[in-house]
């Protein structure tokens, strides 16, 4: 091998160890920063308490980030890929912020991802089910119908006053409906009871349904994600979702 | 410059240098501790976590009121019994409470099953699977029907008269006045009145039952012979059987078929856990 040759040699084999070791550092470079970026998100959202991170709107952009992929891959299934829930299934929106459960802070969004609703797990909010007031013979088909025509009468005008009457004394005795809904039918939060005077229906709202509703109940279901998410995608979509959407008053 | 001899004994310093290094490591570090607590937590307690989302809840319920609305001393109070109560279950655990007390066990078999099912029943329903159970078992979604029945007997050498009754009966003789002239007597094993079509069909038979099924209201059967006896079924008033539609018994199908499910799951985990138990039964009792 010529002087020259053996030099050509040199370099290339030079150029190719160079080459590498810049490889190396460009992947390692992008795996550290990946790794410092995922340690600044979790102390960021997960550092702070659940509540305190809406006050933080530099926050909410990188929520989105992780939560977009979480809710598309986990929760679009059953509540849309657009949010807008599926009233067949009593899968509620996720848009505006009718809550059955507490007010639609983070805190209580969290909650409800990662112990679900009726999920088996033992702290799923699962205080209480619907019961089938018509399978079980508690109210018969038209005292059924009439507890339908007064829930529905305290969000819409019209229908016929005296089945309303009627309906609205099975709400306030045979039916026990005040039990879970409350006297004035403002439902109840902590047991996950709607109300029925702000016109919203999670199984819809017309005739039918309604009485399909109280014949033969209703048991919706939301699974338990602990375990199952890392606690920083449980709590970006916590976090998520409480921008898309907003909390009602407490109190 | 090299030579076996030295080789060896570089390697065998090496080596030493190793041992020693690693001695040292395993009599002097705090092995596997962790003491960085997780953002996602509040406490380790023996490095078990207290979750902050479940702080969080903890303390609304305590103070009844919105968690950033807490003061530092309600939330340190608070954490300090979640941190109590986290040192008691673990002593529960390390003095074996389970093995003597009755709730303890029957929370632990509770708890253990409700695991096994939260599958099942965070699953969303499968309407193709729930169709398909409504159809294999469709017997037990109705309305159960009652009849208001009368069972009139003879003994089975009577058969002559219990045909004329019978005639009577659909000429419009009503059923006390054919009783009364051919001698038939209420067979006593149904009461009168409306009885459910389960309780009469327990207490009068299969056979007696699927005929009396079959009578519209006022209408009388043909004489049956059953044992030593000649029946008469004269039906007062028949409200049938409603059979409901899959609309109406979904959900009772639903809980039907995720409670199978349960039973199912239950009985695999006890399967599994038998087959990997050494369990000894005495003498006396063993098959």
């Amino acid at each position: 091998m010529t002087g020259f040759a053996a030099w050509r040699a040199g370099r290339g084999r030079l150029v190719s160890v160079i080459a590498g070791m810049l490889l190396a550092v460009g992947v390692g470079g992008a795996a550290a920063g990946f790794a410092l970026d995922q340690m600044r998100l979790r102390n960021a959202l997960l550092g702070r308490f659940a509540d305190e991170l809406p006050a933080d709107p530099a926050l909410h952009a990188d929520a989105r980030r992780l939560a977009e992929p979480a809710y598309s891959a986990h929760c679009a299934a059953c509540h849309g890929a657009a949010r807008e829930g599926d009233p067949a299934r009593g899968v509620p929106e996720l848009r505006r912020g009718v809550w059955l459960y507490d007010f639609g802070r983070v805190s209580d969004l969290e909650r409800t991802i990662l112990y679900g609703i009726r999920s088996g797990h033992g702290k799923a909010r699962n205080t209480t089910d619907m019961p089938a007031l018509g399978l079980t013979g508690a109210l018969t088909p038209e005292e059924i119908r009439d507890a339908a025509s007064y829930v529905m009468s305290l969000s819409r005008p019209g229908g016929d006053p005296a089945a309303i009457a009627r309906g609205a004394r099975l709400y306030q005795g045979k039916g026990q409906c005040f039990d879970c809904h409350g006297a004035d039918a403002a439902g109840n939060i902590d047991w996950g009871s709607p109300g029925f005077t702000g016109g919203h229906w999670l199984y819809g709202g017309d005739p039918q349904t309604v009485y399909a509703s109280i014949h033969d109940g209703r048991h919706g279901r939301c699974p338990a994600w602990i375990g199952v998410l890392d606690p920083l995608a449980i709590r970006a979509l916590a976090v998520y979702l409480h921008d898309v959407t907003a909390e009602s008053a407490p109190g | 410059m090299s030579s076996p001899g030295r080789t060896l004994g570089l390697s065998a310093a090496g080596a030493v240098a190793g041992l020693l290094l690693a001695g040292y490591a395993l009599f002097t570090a705090k092995g596997t501790e962790a003491d960085a607590i997780a953002p996602e937590d509040v406490a380790l307690v023996n490095q078990r976590v207290i979750l902050q989302s479940d702080f969080v809840t903890q303390t609304q319920i305590e103070t009844g009121a919105p968690f950033p609305l807490t003061s530092a001393a309600e939330r340190r109070k608070v954490l300090d019994e979640m941190i109590d109560e986290e040192l008691l279950v673990q002593r529960g655990l390390e003095i074996d409470l389970a093995a003597s007390d009755p709730d303890v066990r029957t929370a632990l078999v509770a708890g253990v099953n409700l695991q096994v099912d939260a599958e099942i029943l965070a699953a969303p329903p499968d309407e193709s699977a729930l169709q398909q159970y409504f159809a294999d078992h469709r017997d037990r979604y109705a309305i159960d029907g009652s009849m208001d029945l009368r069972d009139l007997v003879l003994p089975a050498s009577a058969r002559p008269a219990a045909e004329a009754a019978v005639e009577a009966i659909r000429a419009g003789t009503s059923p006390d006045e054919a009783a009364s002239r051919w001698g038939l007597a209420d067979s006593g094993k149904i009461g009168r009145g409306d009885n459910y079509d389960f309780g009469v069909k327990a207490k009068l038979g299969e056979s007696l039952y699927t005929r009396a099924a079959t009578l519209a209201d006022g209408q009388v059967a043909d004489p049956v012979e059953v044992a030593d006896q000649i029946h008469v079924l004269f039906m007062v008033k028949r409200k049938p059987i409603v059979r409901l539609d899959f609309a109406q018994a979904r959900d009772t199908v639903w809980q039907d078929f995720q409670r199978e499910a349960r039973m199912r799951v239950e009985q695999a985990n006890l399967d599994y856990l038998k087959s990997r138990a050494e369990i000894r039964v005495a003498p006396r009792l063993q098959p």
